[in-house]
């Protein structure tokens, strides 16, 4: 279907464990899903198939209109409109500065725009005045807020975020929070994070789904009661 | 042994090492990350095949190189045998797998989140391979060193492709071997330390880099 991304009875099993059971979910442009369950649950192994860094043993994607294959043209198609920011987000040996414009230019950026966006997305996530500093020496949650930056920079379609404000400070993971919900709503991209907060499932999600031992539990659509919820947890 | 003769074989030693090694490391970084990066059906058979040529036998080598530079053989058109271009081949082929197999290693043991990253933003090869060395640097670095010991301190095939011809092809080492047979032991040993010397000069300005590198990107 044109405008929605479906995942349809997604099966994986790694050794003797069943990861995910019969997974599926969907997801209309602009609109934003939360994941949520207890630690080992599959969300991340979920994430991971969505981005298509893993095959699942059964079951499959679909993007508007369009199976998801896992052949190297579909996979280098999707990667281009996909922005996956896992749980440690991978940071560059360079600058600040550097980790943003070199994967723009990467990306096939010209010079002119990478450096522009660039600068935009240092001063709203508040790193310009780190901007020559080694992306090495960066806190943990600075180094968050950097890969965020760097995903939104390069002006994804889909949206993948592992706990993106389990690093943060209250004031930035409101900011971050604030900032995605206006981005998903005015560019009308697919967001799908992975959470353990119900407030920001709460603030963010269109659609949230309980997954508990690689089952779906529970898919709620337009609200939800926290204590229902928190059953699940 | 007079001094300009020292001198002459010291820097013809430098010469063939650093210019095999320099070769070495441009062509074996690029195969390294290539087949680090590339999932085909004999990859591990050809991982496998490179692990095992590091450690060929440079009289091997040597042996084989001279048949094929030799006048009847395939390339003796070139006329390269004993020349200091055919010790060069010879160290540069003894020093590619060592390049090749530690680069794989050290871009196969950075972390998959950041492998995955950087190949699902790199739609242009080239800036994968900038990120790719930028972050293995420090391994691709011990790469170089090892690559460097093994063509510094190697005798074997250098002594048969290149034949020891004094004021031409004699290095450092195969002046050692020339020198002990010849019972002159001071000139053997004073070869030697010119050559731990340099060797040891090498590693210093290499590990400093590497140093350096550790502190800023630790």
């Amino acid at each position: 279907m044109l405008g929605m991304l479906r995942v349809v009875n997604i099966h994986k099993r790694f050794g003797d464990l069943d990861v995910l059971r019969g997974v599926s979910l969907e997801l209309e442009r602009g609109e934003v899903l939360t994941i949520m369950g207890p630690n080992g649950s599959g969300k991340t192994t979920l994430l991971r198939i969505i981005a298509l860094l893993e095959k699942p043993d059964s079951g499959f994607i679909e993007f508007e209109g369009s199976n998801l294959t896992y052949t190297q043209e579909c996979i280098d198609k999707f990667k281009s409109i996909l922005a996956f920011v896992p749980q440690k987000p991978p940071i560059l040996s360079f600058s600040v500065f550097n980790n943003i414009y070199l994967p723009l230019r990467a990306a096939g950026f010209d010079s002119h725009l990478a450096r522009e966006v660039s600068w935009d997305m240092l001063n709203i996530f508040g790193l310009n005045v780190y901007a020559h500093k080694n992306a090495n020496k960066l806190s943990t949650g600075e180094r968050q807020l950097l890969a965020l930056a760097r995903a939104l920079a390069l002006n994804p379609k889909v949206m993948l975020l592992d706990e993106p404000t389990a690093h943060l400070d209250a004031k930035h993971a409101v900011m971050v929070r604030n900032f995605l919900k206006d981005y998903v709503h005015r560019r009308k991209i697919y967001l799908i994070v992975v959470s353990h907060s119900v407030d920001e499932a709460k603030f963010l999600s269109d659609k949230l789904m309980i997954l508990v031992s690689g089952v779906v539990k529970a898919l709620y659509s337009g609200g939800f009661d926290i204590s229902d919820v928190e059953r699940w947890l | 042994m007079e001094l300009s003769e020292i001198i002459q074989i010291s820097l013809l030693s430098l010469r063939v090492s650093i210019s095999a090694v320099f070769l070495s490391t441009i062509i074996g970084v690029f195969l390294g990350i290539l087949i680090a990066t590339s999932n085909f059906r004999f990859r591990g058979v050809l991982v496998t095949l490179i692990n095992t040529f590091m450690g060929t036998p440079p009289v091997l080598l040597g042996l084989i190189l001279y048949l094929a530079f030799s006048r009847v053989g395939p390339l003796g058109f070139l006329g390269l045998l004993f020349t200091p271009e055919a010790m060069i081949i010879s160290q540069f082929l003894l020093t590619l797998p060592i390049v090749i197999g530690l680069t794989i290693s050290a871009i196969e043991s950075l972390p998959r989140d950041l492998l995955e990253f950087i190949s699902s933003v790199s739609i242009k090869a080239l800036y994968k391979f900038i990120f790719l060395v930028n972050e293995a640097k420090i391994g691709i670095l011990a790469s170089v060193l090892a690559a460097l010991g093994r063509a510094v301190s190697e005798v074997g095939a250098v002594i048969i492709v290149g034949g020891n011809i004094r004021y031409y092809t004699r290095v450092l080492t195969t002046a050692i071997v020339f020198y002990t047979s010849a019972g002159d032991f001071d000139s053997a040993i004073i070869l030697g330390l010119i050559l731990i010397a340099i060797y040891f000069a090498i590693n210093v300005s290499l590990l400093y880099f590497r140093l350096k590198m550790v502190v800023r990107y630790a």
